[in-house]
């Protein structure tokens, strides 16, 4: 890669990084005022930035920040009430290196995605069930 | 002591990665009930001293606001939890000092779990920002940002910013913490 490229590309990941952090405030303020699904809408946005930002810095080879995002951009979801998501994204944080503390708050988020998920689809199962045979004989 | 008087609307134009308008009115929200514009705090500094400062460890910064500003804070009460108001607030006022004394000082935020962690990425430091209305729980408080900010995820070291809005003693503690080797 030639020089004029990694400068470019290093700008590109800076301005992704601000652009996750300030969608994620700005979901926050959103949230502070009550306006709910705008919070909604920007946090999702938010989500997708900061597993966007999570690749590019695992491609540059910053694999502790990446784990960061990752687990933010997880958050997130795990907010949105996308667990699935979420615990794709902390299981793939939980395959790197991590410090003792850190890797334990990771796995008691995953657990609590994975209960809530189960939870989920447990009141799916029981809506499906109830419902009456549509097909009649 | 030094003496140094900014508005609290500077933080909007100098962090450009985070929107931090609901924290500049929560923070006037605070500051106005019990003083007009400017508010004034001590504040005291630890492990470091800002270069501005020509080695002195301890200021008074007094916060002015906008008549703008002030409007929206007046609404803030009505709506708002008294403890979401204090941290909005208390990251204004770190938003404030980053700004204005800390070259390459902008922050950053990360969700993580359900807080919000903040970042100084170009000095590759952590930040731990609290906001309380007793000045009796500054110390502890401080201590716990200690630990809180040298637990970071990526090992950088940290700076713990505890701001105190109580009506007989506005005070800032304001300290720098580097990781053991």
């Amino acid at each position: 890669m030639r020089r004029s490229q990694v400068k470019s590309s290093k700008s590109a990941l800076g301005k992704l990084l601000g652009e996750a952090s300030w969608l994620l405030s700005h979901a926050e303020a959103l949230a502070d005022y009550g306006r709910k699904e705008e919070a909604t809408a920007e946090l999702a946005r938010a989500a997708n930035c900061e597993e966007e930002v999570a690749c590019w810095l695992d491609a540059a080879g910053r694999e502790q920040e990446a784990v960061l995002h990752r687990v933010s951009a997880a958050s997130c979801y795990e907010q949105l009430g996308h667990y699935a998501r979420a615990i794709t994204l902390l299981r793939a944080a939980l395959s790197t290196t991590l410090t003792g503390a850190y890797r334990r708050k990771i796995e008691q988020q995953l657990a609590r995605c994975l209960e809530r998920a189960h939870k989920g689809l447990h009141r799916a199962s029981a809506r499906t069930s109830r419902k009456p045979n549509a097909v009649a004989g | 002591m030094k003496i140094v008087e900014w508005e609290i609307e500077d933080i909007l134009a100098a962090h450009p990665d985070l929107y931090l308008e609901h924290c500049t009115v929560m923070a006037v929200a605070l500051m106005s009930r019990h003083s007009i514009s400017p508010c004034e705090f001590t504040i005291e500094c630890e492990g470091f001293s800002p270069l501005a400062l020509d080695g002195e460890t301890r200021f008074l910064m007094r916060v002015s606001w906008a008549e703008q500003t002030a409007i929206k804070a007046s609404r803030v009460w009505r709506t708002e939890q008294s403890k979401s108001i204090l941290e909005r607030a208390a990251v204004a006022m770190a938003a404030l000092l980053f700004a204005q004394l800390i070259p390459n000082g902008q922050m950053r935020v990360a969700k993580q779990g359900d807080r919000a962690d903040y970042w100084l990425p170009y000095l590759q430091c952590a930040l731990e920002v609290s906001g309380t209305e007793n000045h009796r729980e500054i110390p502890r408080r401080h201590r716990e940002k200690i630990a809180q900010v040298l637990s970071n995820p990526l090992q950088w070291n940290g700076y713990v910013v505890v701001c105190c809005f109580s009506e007989s003693q506005k005070l800032i503690r304001w300290s720098y913490h580097e990781q053991e080797i």
